[in-house]
């Protein structure tokens, strides 16, 4: 379980969290849905440890503390002056094996008993090529980022989430920007990718758009207000376009 | 589409050549209205002495040690440039403390620079350390603003994913400041030239194209001096031109 006790965060004057608290389930996909500007991005930044909450705590299991994340930001960030597979290597070669054993239950991993091993060169030319594959992109392993479509790259960004050995996974609105037929190929990736996953890993996804948010989801938690507080919890179940009226209405 | 570009290429050229003839016919004019071959030689007397010079195996003894002065004094600079850019460019409190050195440096008159060293060093490293001491701040400068110009958003991810210190230099950091980094070497290599030559001037290494070009003062020989410049010009021309080769910097 990742909880949120008591986070307050202010930009300025605005006030975007006050005494917010949250549980989201591991293992699974839980989607914030919520308008532009409610500070979607930011609760998630908090999450993964990019932004500082002004108060609160973020625990992850029953501990407080550091964890392992990957991350899929809204644009593809990867190096322009390294081929695809030089991108996927790049965040690959300081990252830690996980453990023969280690089962996805204890979020905690990393001041427990994580592996200090790194993966072999030879490992990881083996994960590269079997993300890029999931993702579609086996035949573009040593093409450079420029000569790649938006949407492609934006699939490497997803490769490179999926391979780095991360308990959560985070994705800021990563297929914003792409047109309906592409977002369909980039959700397909995306499934994918983490049915594939042997570590079943907890992803945390951020959406503004309903449709999106009720095909990808396990559960939805809807974000509104100012400050911002969860008005809705939805699980995969309760699924229907009732639900997405009613959605809009908490909207 | 082919034969366009050939005809395009030809029209360029055609007017290049025609721009350089024009200019030596101004020349020509000059010195016929000048008219006095010791102060302001004619093209022609220039050539000729230019490849005289060429052709005495003594000059390219001259020219190889004032080249061998020039690059040790811009791999140096470029060297420790790239270096302590790359410090500066990370760590605030390092470059407010070297910064005003490099500051108080661009500033100060090659010629101070000169004598100083005069005073300090053999005559023949005098012309080394003066074209270090003028290009190590422009390179310097130039990878700071290098550094600093890395994508903070390529920054976040690479300390998301943990990525190695030195790999993020290797391949984040260093890739953004290349190209400032061979900007700066290629208008440092410019400069390093006229800096040694300067040095060489008033240091009079035996060997060097600054001692040759005070001997053509002393001997009332402008063409020797217009050519021993002619050479020095077309030397830097030519490294910068490697340089942005071999670096893969595009100069225009």
């Amino acid at each position: 379980m990742i909880k949120l006790e008591n986070i307050s965060k202010k930009y300025g004057a605005h006030e975007l969290f006050s005494n917010f608290s949250a549980e989201f389930e591991e293992h699974r996909v839980s989607c914030i849905l919520g308008a532009s500007g409610v500070g979607k991005t930011t609760l998630i930044n908090i999450i993964a440890g990019l932004n500082k909450p002004d108060g609160g705590i973020v625990r992850f299991g029953s501990q407080e503390g550091e964890l392992r994340g990957s991350y899929v930001f809204q644009e593809a960030r990867l190096l322009p002056w390294l081929n695809v597979h030089d991108n996927l290597d790049l965040v690959l070669k300081n990252a830690r094996k996980p453990l023969a054993s280690e089962k996805a239950d204890d979020l905690m991993r990393v001041k427990h008993g994580r592996g200090d091993e790194h993966f072999t060169k030879e490992e990881r030319i083996e994960l590269i090529r079997k993300q890029l594959r999931l993702v579609e992109l086996e035949p573009y392993e040593f093409s450079m980022p420029s000569e790649l479509s938006g949407g492609m790259v934006q699939r490497v960004a997803l490769a490179r989430a999926f391979a780095f050995p991360a308990d959560i996974l985070f994705l800021d609105e990563p297929f914003k920007e792409q047109d309906p037929k592409l977002k369909e190929e980039l959700y397909e990736s995306f499934f994918r990718a983490y049915k594939n996953d042997e570590a079943g890993r907890t992803v945390l996804f951020v959406t503004h758009d309903i449709s999106e948010a009720l095909r990808l989801a396990d559960t939805i938690y809807v974000l509104a207000g100012t400050p911002a507080e969860i008005v809705g919890k939805f699980d995969r179940a309760e699924f229907s376009d009732e639900l997405k009226n009613k959605i809009k209405e908490l909207l | 589409m082919n034969d366009g570009l050939s005809r395009k290429t030809f029209a360029l050229w055609a007017r290049r050549i025609l721009v350089v003839i024009l200019w030596i016919a101004i020349w020509e004019a000059m010195y016929l209205l000048i008219g006095r071959d010791i102060y302001f030689p004619s093209p022609l007397s220039v050539v000729k002495t230019f490849f005289t010079l060429l052709a005495e195996k003594s000059s390219w003894t001259i020219i190889g040690m004032s080249a061998y002065r020039t690059l040790f004094a811009v791999f140096a600079s470029a060297l420790l440039g790239v270096l302590f850019g790359m410090m500066c460019g990370r760590s605030r409190v390092l470059y407010d403390f070297i910064n005003p050195l490099m500051v108080i440096l661009k500033s100060t008159p090659v010629v101070s620079v000169i004598i100083i060293a005069i005073i300090w060093f053999r005559s023949t490293d005098v012309p080394i350390f003066s074209g270090f001491l003028m290009c190590f701040p422009i390179v310097f400068t130039a990878t700071v603003a290098g550094i600093r110009s890395a994508d903070p958003k390529l920054l976040e991810m690479s300390s998301f994913y943990k990525v190695r210190s030195f790999d993020t230099l290797r391949f984040l950091y260093l890739p953004s400041a290349k190209p400032y980094i061979n900007a700066s070497v290629v208008s440092a290599i410019g400069i390093c030239w006229k800096a040694v030559a300067a040095a060489e001037v008033l240091s009079m290494p035996r060997l060097s194209i600054g001692a040759n070009l005070y001997f053509a003062k002393t001997s009332l020989d402008p063409a020797l001096l217009f050519a021993w410049t002619a050479v020095i010009i077309l030397l830097s021309f030519v490294f910068e031109t490697i340089y942005a080769k071999v670096s893969g910097y595009d100069k225009t």
